[in-house]
């Protein structure tokens, strides 16, 4: 408190000495203090500032408001609400010759490149538009849009089927997996009667490193379904090694059948296709 | 006078019903404020009555006339540019925002001390020897100086606002957003440590002069 005291009496001499140097010390406050106070008032006093760089300083701060926009008074009920008849600081009439306003005309803003270029891209844009919804007679001859109820007539269900695989690499298979038949033909082109019996493709040698097919099946034959299977050595050059090598590559080809299932052409001897086949191993990749 | 509760910054947009505390003085400043709005050659009066605080106190915080001069001319061509940012209040402390405001980033700007260097012919330290015989010839303000020029730049600022602008605890209070009442100690406490400086360094002064003889 004694604190706040001397603080409060410290205030009001500081105050009173800037009016009167000679100012009288209030009473209770430390005059040690007092007298600090006056020697710093007095021995640094504060400088007046030249009448030149007061006019200077003027006019650059006015002419900086001049071109700077300034937000208009929003007309607020401040002005009413203070007393009119209020004293004029005439003590502190200006010295300072304020240089007069230079108003502009407002000119209207001026249209430049890239806004006219925006603006024409709009109006081609509205144009399209427009010619486009007449081209497909969407609106009536009032500029209207013409708007169309559609009445379902029938309601279908939809049925999820798997879809295909498209995908774009394809890797072959030479040998199916399904065991087929086979019905011998003989030369003569009659067609005996004869038991069906299931072969199975033999291929040897067993070591073929690096087989070749010279034809893909084209499509696998069907459960039962008789085919013939070409067995003809067929020379094959061994890649590895450099050197051919005769094997046996067989195809099967589907004959042709008549309407009652028999065979009724051939595209190979008979005997070719005489004894047992097994499936071509799939090629070392 | 009342004070208004809550400091004003600049760019406030604190109401301007503030207005209706303010006295008579208060209030036709506040009156020439916002007419200048529309006309800023109305702010002429303010300016005659502002311009020697301000400048006394931009003077103290920078280091020459010219320097002084720049920061004024900041203080006021931001107080004409920006006179819409006026909310109400007391004029001395808005405008003592500003130039605050313009002297702290002035300082941060430079990154160095704004000491009245023509106030000061040495910048030795306190115990120096060199310095103790200084005390001996020099007078009592050029000590002062220097130990004010010593001073934290929060203090400085407070003896600048106090001594050279001539604001009272509430203005300065308002400026720096802080309580007068805290204000005012701060100020008492700054001049009671200046004192107590003071009187250390005239004492080694006083031996001194009296070990010499």
């Amino acid at each position: 408190m004694n604190e706040e005291h001397q603080a409060r009496l410290l205030e009001q001499f500081i105050a009173a000495c800037r009016r009167n140097p000679d100012a009288q010390v209030p009473e209770g406050l430390d005059p040690q203090l007092a007298e600090t106070v006056r020697r710093m008032l007095h021995t640094s006093p504060a400088q007046p500032a030249p009448d030149a760089m007061k006019d200077r300083v003027w006019t650059r701060a006015l002419s900086a408001a001049k071109v700077t926009p300034q937000a208009p008074y929003n007309g607020s009920g401040t002005l009413d609400a203070l007393p009119l008849n209020s004293e004029p600081l005439a003590s502190t009439a200006p010295k300072v010759v304020p240089l007069p306003i230079e108003r502009q005309r407002p000119q209207p803003a001026r249209r430049t490149l890239p806004s006219i270029l925006t603006l024409a891209a709009t109006l081609s844009l509205v144009v399209i538009a427009i010619a486009v919804l007449a081209r497909f007679n969407l609106m009536d001859e009032y500029g209207s849009f013409q708007v169309e109820t559609a009445t379902p007539t029938s309601t279908h269900t939809a049925t999820p089927s798997p879809m295909p695989n498209l995908s774009s690499t394809m890797t072959p298979s030479l040998v199916p997996s399904l065991p087929f038949t086979a019905t011998p033909i003989p030369m003569d082109g009659s067609l005996p009667t004869c038991a069906t019996a299931t072969i199975v493709p033999t291929v040897p040698p067993p070591d073929w490193p690096t087989m070749t097919p010279t034809r893909a099946q084209e499509r696998p034959p069907e459960d039962g379904q008789l085919i013939l299977v070409d067995c003809t050595p067929t020379p094959i050059e061994d890649n590895s090694r450099g050197t051919p090598i005769t094997t046996f590559v067989p195809t099967i080809v589907p004959p042709d059948t008549g309407s009652d299932g028999t065979i009724t052409s051939t595209p190979f001897p008979v005997e070719t296709f005489m004894g047992t086949a097994t499936p071509i191993p799939t090629p070392r990749p | 006078m009342l004070l208004n509760t809550m400091p004003f910054q600049e760019g406030d947009s604190a109401p301007p019903e503030a207005l209706a505390h303010l006295d008579t003085q208060a209030q036709h400043e506040a009156q020439l404020m916002l007419m200048a709005r529309t006309n800023p050659e109305l702010f002429a009066p303010l300016y005659e009555a502002y311009f020697p605080r301000i400048y006394a106190y931009c003077r103290r915080r920078s280091s020459s006339e010219d320097e002084a001069e720049d920061l004024v001319s900041q203080v006021f061509t931001r107080a004409l540019t920006g006179l819409h940012t006026y909310r109400g209040g007391m004029v001395a402390a808005w405008l003592f925002q500003i130039a605050h405001n313009v002297v702290v980033r002035h300082y941060q700007k430079n990154r160095r001390p704004l000491v009245a260097l023509d106030e000061l012919e040495t910048d030795l330290p306190a115990d120096s020897e060199d310095f103790q015989e200084q005390v001996e010839q020099a007078d009592e303000g050029r000590i002062l100086a220097q130990l004010v020029a010593e001073l934290p730049d929060e203090q400085r600022d407070l003896l600048a606002m106090s001594f050279d602008a001539g604001l009272t605890s509430n203005e300065i209070g308002a400026i720096l957003g802080k309580n007068p009442t805290a204000v005012r100690v701060q100020i008492h406490r700054v001049i009671k440590g200046l004192r107590e400086r003071y009187m250390n360094i005239i004492q080694v002064g006083d031996n001194r002069k009296g070990g010499t003889r």
